[in-house]
């Protein structure tokens, strides 16, 4: 289960908007092999390991690719 | 210390400390890495603790929400206000 916190993993201070750059951007969090599927693919996976190692490597980088994407 | 750069001093040992914590799940017992992930989790805490203690909560379980409802009224991440 997640906490969610009020801030982003970098600070984002947009000079130039680029609809075209932002919508490239989106599809690779939410598009085909987005970090967003990649996530939920890690996070579901981690049942089907054998290891805690491997339960807990799959739970860190599936919520890793969270922090990308949110 | 000036609201945004305190913030990224958390961001930072936020990362120090998830990067590390991810090299341990392959590597358990390295003792070095052990060492490190210990001095980078109480960094963050403590960094934590100094921005919430000035700036307002970071989560909704923080000690620092105030009764005005901080959580909810403090500008949103995604908005230009947060960074």
């Amino acid at each position: 289960m997640w906490q969610y916190q009020k801030k982003l993993q970098y600070p984002i201070k947009i000079k130039q908007t680029n609809p075209k750059l932002a919508s490239l951007i989106i599809s690779q969090y939410g598009g085909p092999d987005g970090e967003i599927g990649a996530s939920l693919r890690y996070l579901s996976q981690r049942y089907a390991m054998p290891t805690a190692e491997l339960k807990g490597l799959l739970t860190d980088v599936g919520i890793e690719e969270k922090y990308c994407a949110f | 210390m000036e609201k945004q750069r305190l913030l990224d001093a958390v961001r930072a040992a936020q990362f120090a400390m998830l990067e590390t914590g991810l090299f341990l799940d392959t590597h358990p017992c390295d003792k070095e890495a052990l060492k490190k992930f210990e001095i980078y989790r109480l960094r963050y805490k403590e960094l934590v603790k100094e921005y919430e203690e000035e700036y307002g909560p970071l989560t909704l379980s923080s000690d620092f929400g105030s009764d005005g409802f901080d959580w909810i009224k403090a500008p949103w991440p995604w908005e230009k206000e947060a960074n």
